[in-house]
């Protein structure tokens, strides 16, 4: 199968509820999402508070380009590929640092913090002044932009600006990053490789949470109450799943009693507890209700097309996709500016402990990937279709909740469909006219859906 | 004459001290490791002091001309960063029976080498260095081999040596299988 003869039409439906899992399987599928999705889309990088000063730097992946993030003695952030112009090698090999230029391991080449072609060793004995180094700079993205303090970068200039390709989700992010002192990751991020397409995990953190008490039984019985509840899938939280514009969304438990959610125990539990009570009356002013309640719940998350967070957990990941059946997870850990140091480093422990490496409940969920992924290998198994309809004919709207919204409970599958509808639409279309037609006219569809005043 | 005397056999009584303790705390590993690999996992917590802290940081590829300060338990992105409670949860959930990637059970294995008994005294704490090389295999052919060197805190309480802090220098950057389930 060549890219010019996959039918990516066929193997999503239309209304995004059945998939044919060679879209977890095919090369030539997962090449083509390589140059409709990664090439084209908004890609999460880092924090700005990896990179605070001139020089700094970190590198990272779009898709599976290798990328230098690096602040500038201007102070801008710069995005380039991490490959020298001259035979093509890693530029840097390092996670992080400080330095004044990257320079080639190979012949010595230069290049400065913005990704130029500073200088090139016996430049007039052997180039004879001859080599015009403005052309051999490395590839700089065609747009960076930091949401909030969030570093996001895309290749593609055509791209609609990041606030417009967040859509109604930036919106929801609000609800902690809009907030005195803002949020803030905590890095280095660490990293686990999974045998698993990638989407596996996007389509899982924007909207499932039907799995957690099957899957994560053992670490839901474990932590107990309130997560022991869900053990065995008896019951549905309260609470709600929206889905947006550009394939984002998320699924919120928002308990009716007022009371914190989260994950957290012992005294992390008790210090983020009193820092979210603490913090309520200026959310409530500066966010408004619904935002405030958002603030305090459990939720899970995707930005399309491979940033996922879990608030109140409080984890942040990157899926880097390695081919069709392999991705590297990158974590980071949530918090908020304003926290005391002594919380953000009990957080980061508490979301180590539940979602890291050697999460209690992370390492459940590698394992259904690899096998959602892996049952492809059949001939025979790999034609039969997979179905995600939970939830159909349940979207609803709301005069105080953005996008689509089914609010009976925080079970279903609405923002998945809408993941799958988004991806469909990334990989068939040739231009962002195209997508944002086709975003346009699921917005004109969402303004006939009926009305669901008390969405949480 | 009797002063040869005298010192030769206070230097044989500390070798004859040092090669017990070593005998110990080695064959200490080897049980250690032995109770893991069999899920005895109550019996491996008895082993522990209460004080314990189990950490394993994050290996970043960081330049050598690099300055900053190494992490430490306070600092640092951690794979495993528990106190005793942490551990107890973390075998509380494999107890529950409901962790469904670990049934059928994995077929694991350490082999425990590179012991040493550094500094220390037994009521502050010894302190040991040892590697560890955990093959595990999963399933049909999954299989995944973890390295690391470790820098224990052993003490003596009553009559049991008991680990009261252990450091984990994993010899990877990726984790090359899709979750670290295994004490190191």
């Amino acid at each position: 199968m060549t890219a010019a003869t996959v039918d990516i039409r066929a193997m999503v439906s239309e209304d995004g509820s059945v998939q044919d899992r060679r879209i977890y399987w095919d090369e030539a599928v997962y090449n083509l999402e390589q140059e409709r999705i990664f090439a084209r889309c908004w890609l999460f990088l880092t924090h700005e508070n990896a990179i605070p000063n001139p020089g700094d730097f970190i590198t990272t992946y779009m898709g599976q380009d290798r990328v230098i993030v690096s602040r500038g003695r201007d102070r801008k952030i710069n995005v380039f590929t991490n490959s020298c112009r001259h035979r093509g090698n890693l530029l840097c090999a390092a996670d992080s640092g400080n330095t004044k230029s990257f320079v080639c391991n190979y012949h010595g080449w230069v290049y400065g913090l913005d990704g130029s072609l500073a200088d090139v060793p016996l430049e007039s004995e052997a180039y004879y002044n001859k080599i015009d180094k403005s052309k051999w700079g490395a590839r700089r993205v065609a747009q960076v932009e930091s949401y909030r303090g969030f570093v996001f970068a895309t290749f593609d200039a055509k791209a609609p600006v990041l606030t417009d390709y967040l859509a109604e989700m930036g919106w929801y992010l609000d609800s902690f990053m809009d907030v005195p002192g803002g949020a803030e990751l905590l890095g280095p991020p660490v990293k686990v490789r999974v045998k698993a397409n990638w989407k596996l995990f996007a389509e899982n953190f924007v909207g499932d949470w039907y799995h957690v008490g099957w899957t994560h039984g053992g670490g839901a019985t474990a932590i107990g109450s309130p997560f022991d509840v869900v053990v065995g899938n008896g019951l549905c939280l309260p609470g709600y799943q929206v889905a947006t514009s550009f394939g984002h969304g998320f699924a919120a438990a928002v308990p009716p009693d007022g009371s914190i959610p989260s994950m957290h125990q012992r005294d992390t539990k008790r210090l983020y507890d009193e820092f979210m009570l603490s913090r309520r009356p200026a959310n409530l002013q500066r966010l408004g209700p619904e935002r405030a309640k958002l603030h305090d719940a459990i939720w899970d998350c995707t930005v399309f097309p491979s940033c996922s967070f879990l608030r109140g957990i409080d984890t942040w990941k990157v899926w880097q996709p390695r081919g069709p059946r392999e991705l590297d997870i990158w974590t980071w850990t949530l918090v908020e500016r304003d926290m005391s140091d002594e919380l953000k480093q009990m957080i980061r422990h508490s979301s180590e402990l539940t979602f890291g490496a050697a999460g209690i409940f992370e390492g459940d969920d590698g394992e259904n990937m690899e096998g959602c992924t892996w049952g492809g290998e059949g001939y025979i198994t790999r034609q039969e279709p997979l179905y995600l309809g939970m939830g159909e004919g349940k979207e609803r709207r709301s005069d105080r909740y953005p996008g689509t919204v089914h609010a009976d409970h925080a079970c279903g599958e609405i923002p998945q469909r809408n993941l799958m509808r988004f991806w469909r639409t990334m990989m068939t279309c040739d231009s962002w006219d195209q997508i944002k037609e086709q975003q346009r006219e699921q917005a004109e569809r969402r303004a006939q859906f009926d009305v669901r005043p008390e969405a949480a | 004459m009797n002063d040869i005397i005298a010192s030769d056999s206070t230097r044989s009584d500390r070798l004859a001290d040092d090669l017990r303790v070593h005998f110990e705390l080695e064959q200490w590993l080897y049980r250690e490791a032995r109770l893991l690999d069999s899920e005895r996992f109550k019996e491996w917590l008895s082993m522990l002091a209460p004080e314990i802290s189990y950490w394993m940081p994050l290996r970043e590829n960081r330049f050598r001309r690099d300055r900053r300060p190494a992490p430490t338990p306070a600092t640092s992105a951690s794979v495993f960063n528990d106190d005793l409670q942490d551990l107890e949860l973390r075998i509380k959930r494999f107890d529950t029976g409901l962790v469904w990637s670990e049934d059928p059970a994995p077929r694991v294995c350490r082999s425990v080498t590179n012991v040493e008994i550094a500094e220390g005294d037994a009521e502050q704490g010894l302190l040991v260095y040892s590697n560890v090389s955990i093959l595990r295999s999963r399933r049909q052919d999954e299989e995944v081999t973890f390295t690391a060197r470790r820098e224990d805190l052993f003490r003596r309480i009553g009559d049991e040596w008991k680990l009261a802090r252990r450091h984990i220098f994993a010899m990877h950057h990726v984790f090359l299988d899709e979750n670290v389930s295994v004490f190191f």
